[in-house]
C-alpha cells in the first residue's frame, strides 16, 4: 500500500462513520430492490423501505419476524430451504423463485450471502432481492409467440458456421458463392454445423413430424438437396456479416410435397458476434404462390378474350380515367400510348360529354349496371350510334373500386329501326284497313294487338284480353290447340275455324291462316288472320248436300221404281199366271202350256228376287220403314253371316227416329266403315256403336286391324265420302289410327229438332 | 165365309190378289185399302175377319197398321202379304200383332191354307218365310251388361288410375277428342253420371285393381 496514512482524529472518526453509514443507509432505504439482514433464527434484523414493501407492509411490522410468520408455511418453503442451505454450507446462494406476497405473483431473483462476526462464525444473511416478473413474463411472451405462431421458428446456433466461414476468408477466399458452388461438400459440411435449438408445433406440421427431439437430431436430413441454395444463400450472407436475410424458394418435405417457402433469417440482439442465437422463420407461401399464379392465368385470359372482342373494352379507374382499353377500343378512338390516362367521358362529342358523365355518376351499388346510346363519329367523320353498357365494381367495404365498359356499334340497328318504323306504319295501314279480322296473339294467348275488325265475335274489345276471355271455353281450347300447334313447329298454318257468338250462340265459320313471327329461333308471337267464310261455307254445304241428296234420291229413285215398277209387276204377273193356270173361268190349258206357264212362273220369279236384291243394295227398306237401329242391326248381323270377322254392335237410346237424310247418312257412313275394316284392316274384331247423348249421336267403329296413317288415307274416296256425309249434318269425323294399333273412327253429329221426328 | 180385306198400295197386286180369291167359296174379299191408314179405318166400319197386310206403304206402313188393328179390334186377324222376305220385317210385324206372313208370288194354295188357318186361330208361315226366320229370332234382344270395347276397357281403366284426358290419349297414342268421346259414351253406355262413376264401375268389374 503506497498511499499516505493521514491520521484521523477520533472525533473525525466517529463523525465519518456516522456519515458514512448514513450514506449507506440512505442508499439501501433508496434502492428498488429489497435489502435486508437476517439471523439464524430467519428473524429480519433489518430491511429496507422496498422490501417491506414487497410483503405490502410498513418496516416496523416485519422487524424480528420470520418467513413463515410473515408469509405462512407453504409460500415460504422454498425460502427457507434456500436460507438453511447457505447456513449450513456458509456459501452464497442465487436462485429465482416466484411469490406471493399479497399484491400479486410475481418473480424475484434473489442472492443471499452469509453475515459473519471477527471469529468468522456464520450469524445470519444479508440478502438481496429483485422483482424480475417483467422480464420473466416478457421471455414467457416469447415462447407463447414462438411455440404458437402460424410461422415455422427455428432457434439456430450458427457460432461454428460463423468460426468456419471466418476461417474461409483467413484463408483468402474472398469469393465465398463460388467457392461453395465450386465445392457442394462444404454446403453439407456447414449445414452439419448448424446446430437447432429449438422449433415450434407450426415446423412439425410443416415437416410431417411429430417428435421434437428426434426433429432436432436429424434437423440436418430434414432437407432434400433441392433445398442447398437456400443455403447457400444463407451461408453467403453470413459471410458478408449480415444480421438479417430474406429468400424465397422451395424445398420437399419428408411427405414429398413440394413447398414454396420464405426464409427470413434474424441474428437475435446480444449474439451479432458469435452468432450464437438465431432466429429463422419459414412461411410456406405454396398456397399464396398457387394463388398468385392462379391470378395470372385468370388476368392473362381475361386480357386475351378481352381484346379478341369485336366490342370496345375499357377499364376506367374511380376518378372516370381509362386504365385499360382492347384493341378495339385503341382503334375506334385512335389512342397513342402516351395518352394514358383520359378521362373516359372525355372522348366522346362535347354534346354526347355531359350525358356520358350523367349517366357514369347514376351507376351505384344497388345498380352497378346502365347501358345508355350515345353519338360519336369515326375517323371518316361519319355519325355512328354506339352503345355503352358500363359496371360498377365495388369492394366489400362499399368502395367503388372503378369501372368495366364496354362499347358497340349500334348504328346499322338504329337504321333498321328506323326503316322498321316506316314498315311498321305500312303494315299498321294495311293492318285497319283490312276486312279480315288481324290479331297479334302470344304463347299465352294474350291478344297483342287486334285490328279494327268491324265484325268483331261478341263485339267486346279484344286487345290485351285472352283468347279464354273473347271465346266460349270450347272454341278456345280449340283455338289455343291451334296456336301452340304454330308455337311448338313454326310453321304457318292454314284451316277453317267454327266460333260461336259469345252473345247470341251464333256460329261463324273463319277462314283462318296463322303464322309465326320468330325472334332469333324462338315463335314469340303468331299472328292470325281470319275471314267470315260464312257464305262460302252455306253455299258449299248446299252444293254438298245438293249432291248427296241427289246421289240418295236417285238410288231411291231407282230402287223405288225396281220395286214398285218392275217387282210389283212381276208379282202380279205371276198372280195372273197362277190365275191362268188353275182358270177360274174353267179354261182348261193343253198340258204343254201348263208346263211353259210353269217355267214362265220360275223365271219370273227369279227376275222378282233379282229386282228384290237389287233395291235392296241400293236403299235397304228396312232403315225407311224402321229406321236406323233395326237397319244398322241387320246389317251387322248380314255381314256376321257371311264375313270372317266377328262385329259386335252396341245401341244406346236409339229407339227414336231421325230425319230420313240423317238415317241415310249414318247408315251409309257405318256402312262405309265397317267395309273399311272388311276390305282393308285386316281386322278380327270390328266394334260398332251407336250412341245416342240427347244433343248428339255419336257413332264409333274400332277394329283391331292393321290400321293406316290418317295423314296419308284422308284424301281416300270412301273417307271423304264420310267426311262430307258428316259435314252436311254439321258433325265432325275423328279418325285415330297408325300402322299396326287399329283404327277408331269417330263421327259426332250435333242433334237438333230438325233431326228428330 | 171368312171376310177379308186386302191392303196393298199398288192396284196390280190388290186386283191380282181380288182375282185369285174370287173362285173360292169361303172367303170373301170385302174391300181393298191402299194403306194402312185406309185398312184400319175401314176396320173401324166393315165386318172384317182377316186383313191381307203389305208392308211397306205409303201413309201408314204395315207393322203400324197391324198393331193399330190388333189393338182397337183384337178379333181381327193380320196376314202379312208382302213382297218383302227379310226377317226384319217377318219380326217387326209378328211383333205387331200379324198371325201369319206370306209372301205375295206364293201359290194360290198357299195363300188360301194361309187365310184359313189364320182365321182358324192359326198361324201360318210360308216355307220361305220359317227357314228366314229361324235363326235370326234371338236377335237384337238386348243384352244385359253393355259391351265394353278393347279402346274402352282401356280407357276406363286408365281413367280409374285417376290419368287425365291428354295422359290416357298420350299413353293410347290416339287424339284427346277421342278419349273425351270415349268417356262421354262409357258415361252413357254404364248409366252413370260421371267420371266418379266410371271408376265405380271399373272397380266394380275388376278392369283394376281395388
Amino acid at each position: 500500500m503506497s498511499e499516505k496514512t493521514i491520521p484521523i482524529r477520533p472525533e473525525e472518526q466517529i463523525r465519518l462513520l456516522k456519515r458514512e453509514n448514513e450514506l449507506l443507509n440512505s442508499i439501501i432505504q433508496g434502492a428498488s430492490d429489497s435489502v435486508y439482514a437476517k439471523d439464524v433464527e430467519g428473524r429480519y434484523i433489518t430491511i429496507n423501505q422496498a422490501g417491506a414493501s414487497y410483503f405490502g407492509k410498513g418496516v416496523g411490522e416485519i422487524i424480528g419476524k420470520t418467513d413463515v410468520e410473515l408469509l405462512g408455511e407453504d409460500s415460504a418453503r422454498k425460502i427457507v430451504e434456500h436460507d438453511a442451505k447457505l447456513f449450513e454450507s456458509g456459501q452464497p446462494v442465487s436462485y429465482e423463485n416466484r411469490g406471493n406476497f399479497g399484491i400479486g405473483s410475481s418473480y424475484f431473483s434473489t442472492t443471499k450471502s452469509p453475515l459473519r462476526d471477527s471469529d468468522g462464525k456464520v450469524i445470519g444473511l444479508i440478502g438481496i432481492s429483485r422483482d424480475v416478473t417483467d422480464a420473466r413474463l416478457s421471455e414467457e411472451k416469447y415462447r407463447f409467440i414462438f411455440d404458437n405462431a402460424p410461422f415455422s421458428f427455428w432457434e439456430e446456433d450458427f457460432s461454428r458456421v460463423k468460426l468456419f466461414l471466418d476461417g474461409l476468408k483467413a484463408a483468402g477466399i474472398t469469393e465465398v458463392r463460388k467457392h461453395l458452388q465450386n465445392n457442394p461438400e462444404l454446403i453439407e459440411k456447414c449445414i452439419d454445423m448448424i446446430s437447432v435449438k429449438n422449433v415450434n408445433r407450426t415446423t412439425f406440421g410443416m415437416y410431417g413430424v411429430v417428435d421434437k427431439p428426434s426433429f432436432i437430431k436429424k434437423m440436418n436430413r430434414n432437407f432434400t438437396p433441392e433445398s442447398e441454395s437456400i443455403f447457400l444463400d444463407e451461408f453467403v450472407a453470413i459471410a458478408e456479416g449480415k444480421t438479417h436475410f430474406q429468400t424465397e424458394g422451395s424445398f420437399i418435405n419428408l411427405n414429398g410435397d413440394t413447398i414454396d417457402v420464405q426464409f427470413n433469417l434474424n441474428v437475435l440482439p446480444g449474439h451479432e458476434e458469435d452468432l450464437s442465437l438465431i432466429l429463422v422463420s419459414i412461411v410456406d407461401i405454396t398456397d399464396t404462390n398457387q394463388l398468385t399464379d392462379e391470378l395470372n392465368v385468370i388476368k392473362g385470359r381475361y386480357q386475351s378474350i378481352v381484346e379478341a372482342q369485336s366490342e370496345m373494352i375499357c377499364r376506367i379507374n374511380p376518378k372516370g380515367k381509362v386504365i385499360f382499353r382492347n384493341v378495339a377500343f385503341t382503334r375506334f378512338f385512335r389512342f397513342k400510348d402516351s395518352q394514358t390516362e383520359t378521362r373516359f367521358a372525355s372522348l366522346f362529342p362535347p354534346t354526347e360529354l355531359e350525358k356520358c358523365e350523367q349517366e357514369m355518376m347514376k351507376l351505384s351499388a344497388r345498380e352497378p349496371n346502365r347501358v345508355w346510346e350515345l353519338r360519336n363519329y369515326d375517323e371518316q367523320g361519319n355519325l355512328v350510334w354506339q352503345e355503352w353498357s358500363a359496371t360498377a365494381f365495388y369492394g366489400k367495404s362499399g368502395i367503388l373500386l372503378g369501372y368495366q365498359a364496354v362499347g358497340k356499334d349500334v348504328t346499322s340497328r338504329k337504321m333498321a329501326q328506323d326503316a322498321l318504323g316506316a314498315s311498321e306504319a305500312r303494315w299498321r295501314s294495311v293492318f285497319e284497313h283490312a276486312d279480315d279480322l288481324i290479331m297479334t296473339v302470344n304463347s299465352e294467348g294474350y291478344i297483342l294487338s287486334v285490328n279494327d275488325y268491324a265484325d268483331l265475335p261478341g263485339n267486346i274489345k279484344w286487345a290485351g284480353k285472352t283468347i279464354d276471355e273473347v271465346m266460349s271455353p270450347a272454341n278456345a281450347t280449340s283455338a289455343m290447340e291451334l296456336l301452340n300447334t304454330v308455337f311448338s313447329t313454326g310453321k304457318p298454318l292454314k284451316t277453317e275455324f267454327k266460333m260461336a257468338r259469345m252473345d247470341n250462340g251464333l256460329v261463324d265459320n273463319y277462314g283462318v291462316a296463322l303464322s309465326p313471327i320468330f325472334h332469333g329461333t324462338r315463335v314469340i308471337t303468331v299472328i292470325c288472320i281470319a275471314r267470315n267464310i260464312n257464305e262460302a261455307k252455306a253455299f258449299e254445304k248446299h252444293h254438298r248436300e245438293a249432291l248427296i241428296e241427289g246421289q240418295e234420291s236417285e238410288r231411291m229413285r231407282v230402287s223405288q221404281e225396281l220395286h214398285d215398277g218392275l217387282g210389283q209387276l212381276f208379282t202380279a204377273i205371276k198372280l195372273n199366271l197362277q190365275h191362268l193356270k188353275t182358270g177360274v173361268d174353267g179354261g182348261g190349258l193343253s198340258s204343254e202350256a201348263q208346263e211353259s206357264v210353269k217355267t214362265l212362273e220360275e223365271n219370273i220369279g227369279i227376275a222378282i228376287t233379282e229386282v228384290k236384291n237389287i233395291s235392296r243394295n241400293l236403299m235397304p227398306d228396312v232403315l225407311w220403314q224402321f229406321g236406323l237401329k233395326p237397319a244398322i242391326e241387320d246389317l251387322v248381323y248380314k255381314w256376321n253371316t257371311t264375313v270372317e270377322l266377328e262385329i259386335s254392335l252396341e245401341l244406346v237410346d236409339m229407339n227414336a227416329r231421325f230425319s230420313p237424310e240423317l238415317e241415310k247418312a249414318l247408315f251409309r257412313i257405318c256402312q262405309e266403315l265397317v267395309n273399311n275394316s272388311i276390305c282393308h284392316g285386316q281386322a278380327n274384331r270390328v266394334y260398332v256403336q251407336l250412341i245416342n247423348h240427347g244433343n248428339s249421336i255419336v257413332l264409333m267403329v274400332e277394329d283391331d286391324g292393321i290400321g293406316f296413317d290418317p295423314k296419308e288415307a284422308s284424301t281416300g274416296f270412301g273417307l271423304r265420302n264420310i267426311w262430307s256425309r258428316a259435314e252436311v249434318f254439321e258433325g265432325r269425323v275423328e279418325i285415330d289410327s297408325g300402322p299396326n294399333r287399329g283404327t277408331v273412327t269417330t263421327v259426332e253429329v250435333p242433334l237438333n229438332n230438325s233431326l228428330t221426328r | 165365309m171368312i171376310r177379308v180385306l186386302i191392303t196393298d198400295d199398288h192396284e196390280m197386286i190388290r186386283n191380282g190378289l181380288s182375282s185369285l180369291l174370287r173362285g173360292e167359296t169361303s172367303i170373301l174379299v170385302v174391300d181393298m185399302a191402299r194403306n194402312g191408314k185406309e185398312a184400319l179405318d175401314i176396320c173401324g166400319t166393315r165386318q172384317i175377319d182377316v186383313v191381307l197386310m203389305d208392308i211397306m206403304m205409303p201413309e201408314m206402313n204395315g207393322v203400324d197398321a197391324t198393331r193399330a188393328i190388333r189393338e182397337k179390334h183384337p178379333d181381327i186377324k193380320v196376314l202379312a202379304v208382302t213382297i218383302n222376305d227379310e226377317p226384319r220385317f217377318i219380326k217387326e210385324v209378328l211383333q205387331a200383332g200379324a198371325s201369319g206372313y206370306i209372301l205375295k208370288h206364293s201359290t194360290k194354295e198357299e195363300i188360301v191354307r194361309a187365310i184359313l188357318d189364320v182365321s182358324e186361330n192359326k198361324q201360318h208361315f210360308s216355307s220361305e218365310v220359317l227357314s228366314k226366320i229361324s235363326g235370326q229370332f234371338a236377335m237384337g234382344d238386348k243384352e244385359d251388361t253393355p259391351m265394353l270395347t278393347k279402346k274402352e276397357t282401356a280407357v276406363l281403366r286408365l281413367i280409374a288410375q285417376e290419368f287425365t284426358n291428354q295422359e290416357i290419349a298420350d299413353k293410347l297414342d290416339c287424339g284427346i277428342r277421342t278419349v273425351d268421346t270415349h268417356k262421354r259414351n262409357l258415361i252413357k253406355k254404364l248409366e252413370v253420371k260421371n267420371v266418379v262413376g266410371l271408376v265405380k264401375y271399373a272397380l266394380k268389374m275388376g278392369v283394376v285393381a281395388n
